[in-house]
């Protein structure tokens, strides 16, 4: 092949391969945009309160692992402690950290050492002691002190302990909303004659949100500009796209943070995966291999509301570090269930799900950076139409930035969370700057995620978080 | 080839085309965003501008012992009640107070709900062509104790829709027409009553006329499972113990399933209610 050929060849394959990415993405918001309209309508006419009196409700266990976050843990479990809910348990599993989280909750919440006796259905790391309140108001709480075994090996401890048939893992640092369970439980309600094995929900940026005694009091947009173009990205990811794939029955990720799962679905499935970083990813599709395996009719559920809300990374080093785990993640759910990959068995998640997450997902960002990277070099050798490119750059922008408002009309629209115009103006700024500020840096990071991946890294990276109260801590770092 | 593909003026025509479309959607989202933003404060600073005239009308009917005739010459509802918005707030602040009063109160709104013709404002949504508006006409209408609508509630539960909130909408407005008795409609009812329906039918029994009530075990000879699970679950709520028998034969009869779980859990409720 000639060097002329070889960039013809090349130029297409980026046009060509950046415009089924494009029109995916639109494809997806439409049905996603159609999916909202259709579900807030049937949604104005719900009364969660009917919920809250009836014995029908689902019984759920909460999960909630924690490494070391004994600066907010107290007030963390008390949020959980006081959702509206009457059929829920909260077990917070301390995954060995090296603070003093558990003599914090023993105090706060007049915690004693009591036996236990569990079925050991997964080969977890040794669990140290659990204990009861031995005050009645806190009969919900159930704490485990574990040996560190990571987020999975905790969430696992966690399935042993649940006494009820559905589990609701959350990271213990997000704030539900108060109605939270509430709006879980009616899909399981309303499709009792099919068996929900999970549940997934959108998960919202919270920094710079007021939050008092666990609760979010007033929706702000992040004061910095790093966490502000997350918002765009999160409302992108959850508003525009997982909720087409729900509609299409090809979801194929619930959002750690927040997830509701058939415990014994879960259980017969394998539980977390400990050897992976993306167990929140992993599980789900493990979980519906298992039903199409053994021939049992099941759906998969999602909900747009906004319900639970989560720090996300101000800083450049702890997006990348975040990233660069989602990136291994995903190679490793992709490459553990490689057999799912274009098999007509699986369905629609074999032919179309799978292969959208390998194409679309997994390889763009490195395709892009390559494209990206040769472009540089061709520019370099005077071999290209600097014209074209300039276009092509154009095109790609316009098409970002589109996106980014088509999402943010969409949650106009929709939840009207953002109330103040100010607040509203500041995220479209953030639409324009977004796809130059940190769409690079992601690339980056995706392409370095490869390379941890092949080099075998297992560690889950330093997550530091602010804290909703400026709070300075750091969650599952270097755990194994 | 290079030359080739660099004279492809289609290409160029491509793109120009693309981002000129993206621009001008661009534009349209924006300008679409802040009408949005504008007649959502436009309404809300509307419907805060029409509330101290309706607390005042409604206020005065209620709690300062106007009749209604006095009640219709206040100024604060001779000058607005043509106004749409106004209207809205009307009904909706009426609507909320008949949820939470009853009695004499609650006799008052439904005159007054005549009277103001706001009775048409709902008949027009009940009659609409959209689902969800009919539905909302469904809620005012029966929250007012307007019975002439039954006859078409039924047809809309039994035959004139497949939409499940209109039916559910539907059945919860027979509840509140008819208490109890409402439930009726369900004896030859052939679709399936899903737990969120019954969970919903339960919390409106809850808070309805508990007056009259009828023997639930007609539910029990239902061939449509899922209404003999409500039979069962009714039973159980009003302790009508006396259909234990029935129940247990019922429980060794059946097979798995949803009916054979019901009769467990209801004997073991009206079990423990008796030993309690």
């Amino acid at each position: 092949m000639t060097l002329d050929s070889f960039i013809v060849n090349f130029n297409q394959f980026i046009f060509i391969f950046s415009t089924v990415v494009m029109c995916a993405y639109l494809i997806l918001a439409i049905i996603s945009v159609q999916s909202l309209t259709v579900y807030l309508k049937e949604n104005s006419f719900v009364d969660y309160e009917v919920v809250l009196s009836s014995d029908l409700a689902p019984r759920i266990t909460i999960l909630a692992p924690a490494y070391n976050e004994a600066r907010t843990i107290v007030e963390n479990v008390r949020s959980l402690l006081t959702l509206q809910y009457n059929h829920y348990e909260v077990v917070v599993i301390n995954d060995g950290g090296n603070d003093h989280s558990i003599e914090l909750l023993c105090q706060a919440y007049q915690l004693e050492e009591v036996k236990f006796n569990i079925d050991k259905v997964f080969q977890t790391e040794k669990i140290v002691a659990a204990y009861r309140s031995t005050n009645t108001a806190f009969k919900k709480l159930l704490v485990i002190d574990k040996k560190n075994g990571g987020k999975a090996d905790a969430l696992n401890v966690g399935i042993m302990f649940a006494s009820h048939p559905y589990i609701l893992c959350v990271d213990v640092d997000c704030i539900l909303s108060k109605d939270a369970l509430l709006v879980l439980a009616k899909p399981f309600l309303e499709k009792s004659e099919t068996r929900i094995i999970a549940t997934g929900g959108v998960v919202r940026v919270a920094n710079s949100c007021e939050i008092k005694g666990g609760s979010l009091v007033e929706i702000k947009p992040p004061k910095k500009l790093l966490p502000r173009t997350q918002i765009i990205e999160y409302l992108r990811a959850f508003l525009l796209g997982r909720m087409a794939w729900y509609k299409l029955d090809g979801l194929l990720i619930i959002s750690g943070a927040f997830g509701m799962f058939d415990k014994e679905i879960a259980i017969k499935a394998g539980g977390y995966n400990r050897k992976t970083v993306g167990e929140d990813m992993e599980l789900v599709v493990r979980m519906r291999r298992y039903m199409i395996e053994h021939k049992q009719k099941y759906q998969v559920t999602y909900l747009p509301n906004p319900l639970c809300w989560t720090e996300v990374p101000e800083t450049f080093k702890t997006l990348g570090n975040q990233r660069r785990r989602w990136t291994r993640g995903t190679m490793e759910t992709l490459w553990t269930h490689r057999k799912m990959f274009f098999n007509p068995r699986y369905k629609l998640l074999g032919m179309l799900s799978i292969p959208y997450w390998v194409f679309l997902e997994y390889l763009t960002p490195l395709i892009e950076l390559l494209g990206i990277l040769l472009t540089i070099i061709f520019i370099m050798l005077g071999i290209i139409s600097i014209k074209y490119i300039g276009f092509f750059i154009l095109f790609a922008y316009g098409y970002a930035v589109l996106f980014s408002i088509l999402a943010l009309l969409t949650e106009e629209y929709t939840f009207h969370q953002y109330k103040k115009f100010s607040h509203f103006r500041k995220l479209l700024v953030a639409a324009f700057i977004e796809p130059v500020y940190t769409h690079f840096y992601l690339l980056y990071a995706a392409f370095m995620g490869n390379i941890e991946e092949i080099q075998g890294v297992k560690v889950w990276g330093e997550m530091k978080r602010e804290g909703f109260a400026n709070v300075k801590k750091a969650n599952y770092s270097n755990v194994k | 080839m290079w030359t080739t593909f660099k004279n492809l003026g289609g290409l160029e025509l491509f793109l120009t085309s693309a981002i000129t479309l993206y621009v001008s959607l661009g534009i349209v989202a924006i300008v679409l965003l802040f009408i949005s933003r504008s007649s959502r404060n436009y309404k809300e600073k509307l419907e805060i501008k029409y509330t101290p005239a309706v607390e005042t009308v409604l206020f005065s009917l209620l709690f300062f012992n106007k009749s209604l005739e006095e009640v219709l010459a206040l100024e604060e509802y001779k000058s607005n009640y043509k106004k749409k918005t106004f209207k809205k707030v009307l009904l909706a602040s009426a609507f909320k107070l008949h949820i939470n009063y009853s009695g004499d109160f609650n006799e008052k709104l439904n005159e007054f709900y005549r009277k103001t013709k706001l009775i048409n404002v709902s008949m027009a949504k009940f009659h609409s062509e959209d689902w969800d508006q009919v539905c909302t006409g469904i809620r005012e209408l029966t929250q007012f104790n307007v019975h002439d609508i039954e006859p078409e509630l039924q047809k809309y539960l039994i035959t004139k829709s497949t939409n499940t909130i209109l039916q559910l909408e539907s059945i919860l407005g027979l509840i509140r027409l008819r208490g109890v008795e409402g439930l009726s409609i369900l004896l030859n009812y052939k679709k399936p009553v899903n737990d969120w329906v019954q969970t919903n039918i339960l919390h409106a029994i809850r808070h309805s006329d508990r007056t009259n009530v009828p023997d639930f075990s007609i539910f029990l000879k239902s061939k449509n499972e899922s209404v003999v699970v409500l039979g069962l679950r009714l039973i159980a709520m009003f302790n009508q113990g006396k259909h234990s028998d029935l129940i247990n034969e019922m429980f060794m009869l059946n097979g798995l399933g949803r009916v054979k779980n019901q009769a467990e859990l209801t004997l073991d409720k009206l079990a423990s209610i008796n030993l309690g």
